[in-house]
């Protein structure tokens, strides 16, 4: 009982940990404050789903799912070209009302507030996915493959650049940098692993509805990267276990669960809080809040 | 070089620059000088695409032919071969200084899928280049500081290095040794007189009047947003107008 429990927190924290460190690459390197992210993560879950429902084939679902949420995120790129700092939250912000509207609305597509249910888990490689421990395994591959390319990204000299956009882009450009391209490929990349983190929490679920992807949902995500320090992956990775598990006790010291999810709420922004007062830079982060 | 025509910008009233016509000469050392506020900045801020003019031209001996980039975006003006030292210190501050100068040099690092797929390090010819420079600039001590933890003249001496490794054809220099004790600014003189010795084409905008007056080749002054006149240092130490200007009236 405790161990399937156990293996449940597991898989949410795999899926986490892809959402947390794309929207670190946005965010900590980038310096482009994303509050849209949760849309890309929705947007690739019904794309996802719906592929699949055509029939389909998994991996061509799993990869358009990353592409699709990849274009919009190169989209929103293109609508903050001339936005800063507040101005730039407010309209990634603003993306995510915006798509939750679509996925309750677009009836026909989405099935609107009703969801849709019964999405069957992958057959991968000949191995059935239905058994949890085996899903597991899989959203732990996909997670380190996303956490190898996007180490390598931030790794490489095209990180830098990515920083020194993030550091004074005026500067950046002074020394010919494309800074709009380079802020265009940040996002889309970013959002490309939030669609495919989409796709996972999609098929694991077994169910998705517009609720799972409102602004409320992208919170912890921001409350991690914070924690785990911007600019810093494996703080990211350390500060997803932490948020994850920590409102857990709280469950099984015998409150209702209509009790647990706000408490959940109480604790993270009191641990937010605690952070931003005693260890402002997070866990392992290389830059101050700005 | 550069050939300056008639170019204009006015804030809200503000003549900031008004009209101005000049020539940067290849290989030579051009200095702007003025009192505070005359528009020098502006004007570079016109040269390099920070801001939009209000009318005039700005021609430049681009690798291609001569071009009038007035109007084009900062970092195409940076690629045809201007590069600029910003009145302010603009280092990346959550680099490290060896990491400034290396995003200096070329734009191979802006190809995403080469550094996705290819190449994950910079080349070692580059690091020796950067290497190099602060050998010559005596500051290899501080390669591995974080750009934001260094003194004012530390910054100022590693954004001179970039400037210099980014490419170019023209440097414009915002007063490079303005506020720096005299220990870099001897330091930083004699890193200018050096460039000019490879031939380097500079213009120059700097208050003070020894280093500026021993350093350059020609100089213009300005003063609200008007050239109020040009000539040889010589001249201009004894030009009583520019004497006026300076001690007032
Ligand atoms: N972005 C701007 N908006 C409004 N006014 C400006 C702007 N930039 C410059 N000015 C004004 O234009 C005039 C020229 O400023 P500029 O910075 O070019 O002078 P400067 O010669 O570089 O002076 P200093 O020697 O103090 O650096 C000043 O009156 C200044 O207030
Ligand atoms: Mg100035």
């Amino acid at each position: 009982m405790i161990s399937a429990y156990f293996i449940h927190l597991l898989i949410l924290i795999g899926i986490y940990i892809i959402l947390a460190i794309s929207l670190q690459l946005a965010v900590g390197y980038g310096g482009l404050l994303n509050l849209g992210h949760i849309s890309y993560f929705g947007i690739g879950a019904y794309v996802y789903t719906i592929l699949l429902f055509h029939g389909v084939n998994f991996w061509i679902c799993f990869l358009l799912a990353g592409f699709s949420a990849a274009f919009f995120g190169w989209m929103s790129a293109i609508g903050i070209r001339k936005l800063k700092g507040d101005y730039l939250a407010l309209v990634t912000l603003g993306f995510s009302f915006v798509t939750y509207a679509v996925l309750i609305n677009w009836t026909e597509l989405t099935r609107g507030p009703l969801g849709i249910a019964g999405i069957p888990r992958p057959v991968l490689f000949g191995f059935g996915t239905n058994e949890n421990m085996v899903y597991l395994v899989f959203v732990f591959v996909i997670a380190a493959i996303s956490y190898f390319f996007i180490n390598k990204i931030v790794s490489s000299p095209f990180g830098k650049v990515v920083e020194a956009v993030r550091d004074d882009e005026i500067s950046a450009k002074s020394l010919g940098k494309s800074t709009f391209k380079i802020k265009c490929i940040n996002l889309a990349t970013s959002a490309f692993f939030a669609g495919i983190a989409g796709c996972l929490y999609a098929s694991y679920i077994t169910f998705i509805d517009p609720s799972s992807f409102t602004f409320s949902n992208v919170i912890p995500i921001i409350l991690i990267i914070i924690i785990g320090g911007l600019a810093s992956l494996p703080g990211t990775i350390l500060a997803t276990f932490f948020i994850i598990l920590l409102p857990e006790p709280l469950r099984f010291i015998g409150f209702s669960s209509s009790i647990v999810g706000p408490a959940r709420q109480i604790v993270y922004a009191l641990i937010l809080l605690i952070v931003l007062y005693y260890k402002p830079r997070g866990f392992y982060g290389k830059l101050d809040l700005e | 070089m550069l050939k300056i025509r008639n170019i204009q910008k006015h804030f809200s009233g503000i003549k900031a620059v008004d009209g101005c016509s000049f020539d940067v000469e290849k290989g030579k050392i051009t200095a702007l000088i003025g009192p505070n506020g005359s528009g020098k900045t502006t004007m570079f801020n016109l040269i390099c695409g920070n801001i939009k003019s209000d009318g005039g031209e700005i021609i430049f001996s681009t690798p291609t032919g001569e071009r009038n980039i007035v109007g084009m975006p900062i970092e195409k003006i940076s690629n045809y071969g201007i590069s600029r030292l910003f009145q302010q210190s603009r280092l990346f501050k959550n680099l490290t200084v060896l990491e400034n100068l290396l995003v200096s040099e070329d734009n191979e690092d802006q190809k995403f899928w080469k550094n996705i797929f290819g190449l994950n390090k910079f080349d070692k010819s580059k690091i020796d280049k950067a290497n190099k420079i602060l050998g010559d600039f005596e500051i290899k001590d501080i390669a591995h500081l974080t750009a934001g933890e260094l003194s004012f003249g530390q910054k100022r001496l590693v954004e001179i290095a970039r400037n210099i490794l980014n490419y170019h054809t023209v440097l414009v220099l915002d007063e490079p040794v303005a506020g720096v004790n005299p220990k870099i600014r001897e330091k930083i003189a004699k890193i200018i007189t050096q460039l000019k010795k490879d031939g380097e084409t500079i213009l120059l905008i700097e208050h003070d009047m020894q280093f500026t007056l021993g350093i350059s080749d020609k100089v213009i002054v300005m003063d609200a947003g008007k050239i109020i006149t040009t000539g040889t240092p010589e001249e201009i130490r004894n030009n009583p107008e520019v004497l006026r200007i300076y001690l007032g009236k």
